[in-house]
């Protein structure tokens, strides 16, 4: 099959969500992606219920990989790495900063064995700098990154965003990050030591707060679904059967809400021209929303949007997102069965390279799945090697 | 040769807003020539600079070290000026709504048989086909419409907006991603490629763990819950009220637990029932919080960030813009830095978070003004006579 990354070798260290989603791309987009986890699974694998073998979200993350167990705190796990190294292309992990080092498997211990190797890190706040060794999860760097400060409403405390911001963008950071230098190995043949830190990988998002604390020289109060003044109307609003969002982008979406509202008697009203204007007179604006709003359904509403050219969108929950007939059309999502959840909704990629193959899904390993295949297949160990190893819970 | 990354390389930068522009700021920050083309009167976003100014921190932010020319791609010079650069570039990239481009005759299938090398990368909110390609996409209606608002917020409130437009530079992210990709595959296949990403598709795996939650409760969608984890299955795990704003505070083992009660002094508690393991505190919730919120509410978050530290337990202060803006760690990192740009005199800029060791590090250049370099890439580059360029401005092409 013709890939992208046909025939690049990925050691994958990822571990719950920022690491194991930058591979989870290379393995989409072809690449060879072992996934090396210690004798009991990543730590993503701990959150299974009782009785289950994995969760949703690991099956999300790992399929497409081959799944091998490696005990690098042993002298001979250390050394069977040493032998995948000489080997691969790229080395991924999301440890704490400097664990690998401590292990004496660091990028300056690596890089001697394979020079051609991109080594690549990923943390919360990076590898340097007085805050590198702070313990990050998601919660936290939502926290330390400034985007919760500028959630919810003015009058109550920041809100977390309810799914995995820093994480992912730290992941898909990750992944560029290693094709780049990738591209760069073509021509100079050189691996470089590749660096994301989460916290850094969210700053542009608060690109535009930035700009308002600037004109306001302080600190602007959070406004919950509102622009802080920016444009209107805009916000969420209730329709029959949930919430849709709205986005007035330029006056003439204004216009447009104004017909399929069937409103047309306001659209020469002098003091609703402008952005300024509607805001200045927003209860009114908000009125002539709102009642247009409260008389549709999700699905109505979504329809006139398509029809009378308004940014808008149902809000729709984690069930219909899941279904969406959109992604499933387009191969986003597909329906895959895995050996231990049945029949689930799984991701493909969002990184689509028009005319090239795409990797059929394969579920993600079970813990040490492709130990064989790998160290027996791959490596060339004895089957007796193997027994050994795994007598020796180095495997 | 300069030591970067991306030296040499050629992008044709006709991105507007946030998605496309921070896709190339990240290419010229490994080093790419980024050419950065506007219509004659500058990109959308920069309509909403404040009166007098050319810019505004996202235009400045984002268009760091690109070349800026102008170009009417709605006259046929312009369309044939824009085919001349495809001929000498390594890719383009644009966040236009799908089928902008091909309507004004300079989509892929056509500047493909220009430059089979080019890469095209195009970024949406939906994606260039399925059902809903032609819907009007914004960050806003896309945190509506990929599943994130309804799960920030509470259960009795309205879904929540994330006040930080994360989903377009998610996009944008993944744009870069993706490019890159296809950059790497022509290395080997000599061939350029269309590459495509939707927001609403680079936001889904986001979701893992409210799907996880959904799937767990029998396909049961989890309600708001605030700060709190979702189905308030995990504690602590939520913001807290501290003497002088707030903190936020995880747990993800249960040494952590014990950790947390020693940074506390509340060291008594070490074997009670109501707290000894996850699903006893979540099962005495509202105790859990009341004796965290107790402790967190006494103290400043200078005081619990020392003490949460000490014991190695997850936490932060919830930070706002200013300290941000001034966070030694990031400046001492390089990634934030003071720049004198001609709008704003001493302003802080982020650089990109791609770090690659053992490379130059690319010098900062301000973001370009409407125009700024037209000569010199027209001029310069294309080999343009200055007839030609007066020729060019007197029909309004560039």
């Amino acid at each position: 099959m013709a890939m992208p990354l046909t025939g690049v070798t990925v050691l994958d260290f990822g571990q719950i969500f920022q690491g194991s989603y930058a591979t989870l791309l290379m393995a989409k987009a072809g690449a060879n992606v072992i996934k090396i986890e210690p004798l009991g699974g990543e730590p993503l694998r701990r959150r299974t219920p009782p009785g289950d073998t994995s969760t949703l979200p690991f099956a999300m993350l790992n399929a497409n990989k081959r799944g091998v167990t490696l005990n690098l705190k042993a002298e001979k796990g250390r050394a069977l790495l040493f032998e995948m190294v000489k080997r691969a292309d790229v080395l991924l992990e999301n440890f704490a900063p400097g664990t690998m080092d401590g292990l004496g498997l660091g990028w300056s211990v690596l890089h001697p064995m394979n020079n051609r190797m991109i080594y690549a890190t990923a943390s919360g706040y990076g590898i340097s700098g007085p805050n590198r060794s702070d313990l990050a999860m998601d919660l936290t760097v939502q926290a330390a990154s400034g985007i919760m400060s500028v959630t919810g409403f003015a009058d109550g405390p920041p809100v977390r965003t309810g799914v995995t911001v820093a994480d992912f963008m730290g992941g898909i950071h990750a992944y560029g990050g290693i094709m780049t230098a990738l591209y760069e190995r073509e021509h100079s043949g050189e691996g470089r030591l590749v660096e994301v830190a989460m916290q850094e990988a969210v700053y542009f998002t608060l690109a535009g707060p930035m700009e308002q604390f600037r004109r306001r020289g302080e600190v602007p109060p959070r406004s919950g679904n509102g622009a802080g003044g920016a444009t209107a109307p805009y916000g969420v609003f209730a329709v029959k059967d949930g919430y849709v969002a709205i986005h007035t982008g330029t006056d003439q979406h204004w216009f447009n809400i104004l017909k399929a509202a069937g409103r047309t008697d306001l659209t020469d009203d002098p003091r609703l021209q402008t952005m300024h204007g509607r805001n200045v007179h927003l209860d009114e604006v908000t009125e002539v929303v709102t009642t247009w709003t409260g008389s549709l359904t999700k699905a109505e509403i979504a329809e006139q949007g398509r029809r009378f050219r308004i940014p808008l969108s149902p809000v729709r929950d984690v069930s219909e997102v899941m279904h969406d007939e959109h992604m499933h059309e387009r191969g986003m999502l597909e329906w895959v069965d895995h050996p231990d959840l049945g029949r689930v909704v799984l991701p493909t990629t969002p990184l689509r390279v028009h005319g090239t193959d795409v990797a059929p899904a394969v579920p993600s390993p079970s813990v040490g799945q492709h130990n064989d295949e790998v160290y027996g297949g791959w490596l060339g160990l004895s089957q007796a090697e193997l027994t050994s190893l795994r007598a020796e819970k180095v495997i | 040769m300069a030591n970067t990354p991306l030296d040499g390389f050629v992008i044709l930068d006709l991105t507007q807003f946030y998605q496309g522009p921070y896709a190339t700021m990240m290419l010229a920050k490994a080093g790419a020539d980024v050419i950065k083309i506007e219509p004659p009167k500058g990109e959308s976003l920069r309509g909403m600079a404040p009166a007098g100014k050319t810019g505004s921190y996202p235009v400045a932010a984002l268009n760091a070290n690109k070349r800026g020319i102008t170009l009417d791609l709605k006259t046929a010079d312009g369309r044939d000026l824009l085919k001349r650069m495809v001929l000498k570039a390594d890719a383009l990239v644009e966040n236009y709504a799908p089928g902008v481009m091909d309507r004004l005759g300079v989509g892929w299938s056509v500047l493909i048989e220009i430059n089979p090398r080019l890469v095209y990368a195009s970024a949406t909110g939906y994606g260039l086909s399925g059902p809903d390609r032609d819907n009007l996409a914004m960050d806003f209606t896309i945190q509506a419409a990929s599943g994130v608002m309804s799960l920030t917020g509470y259960a009795d409130g309205p879904p929540l907006r994330t006040g930080a437009p994360y989903v377009d530079i998610l996009g944008g992210a993944h744009l870069y991603a993706g490019l890159m990709t296809a950059l790497l595959e022509r290395e080997r296949t000599g061939r350029g490629r269309l590459v495509e990403v939707a927001m609403v598709e680079a936001v889904f795996a986001s979701l893992a763990t409210a799907i996880d939650q959904y799937h767990r409760a029998g396909e049961k969608i989890p309600a708001r819950t605030g700060n709190a984890f979702a189905n308030f299955n995990r504690a602590p795990y939520n913001v807290y009220a501290a003497k002088d704003g707030y903190v936020a505070i995880i747990l993800v083992t249960e040494a952590q637990w014990q950790n947390l009660l020693r940074a506390m002094g509340r060291d008594d508690l070490k074997d009670d029932p109501r707290f000894i393991k996850n699903d006893a505190r979540v099962a005495h919730y509202a105790e859990t919080e009341a004796l965290v919120s107790g402790w967190t509410s006494s103290h400043t978050r200078a005081e619990i960030f020392a003490a949460t530290s000490k014991f190695k337990i997850p936490c932060a202060p919830v930070r706002d813009l200013e300290e941000l803006l001034n966070d030694p760690h990031m400046h001492g990192r390089g990634m934030l830095e003071v720049v004198d740009h001609y709008d704003y005199g001493p302003v802080v800029l982020p650089n990109s978070p791609l770090r690659f060791h053992g490379t130059d590090t690319v010098p900062t250049r301000v973001s370009p003004r409407v125009g700024e370099h037209n000569d010199d890439v027209y001029g310069g580059w294309l080999g343009l006579s200055a007839d030609e360029l007066q020729r060019l401005r007197d029909a309004g092409a560039i």
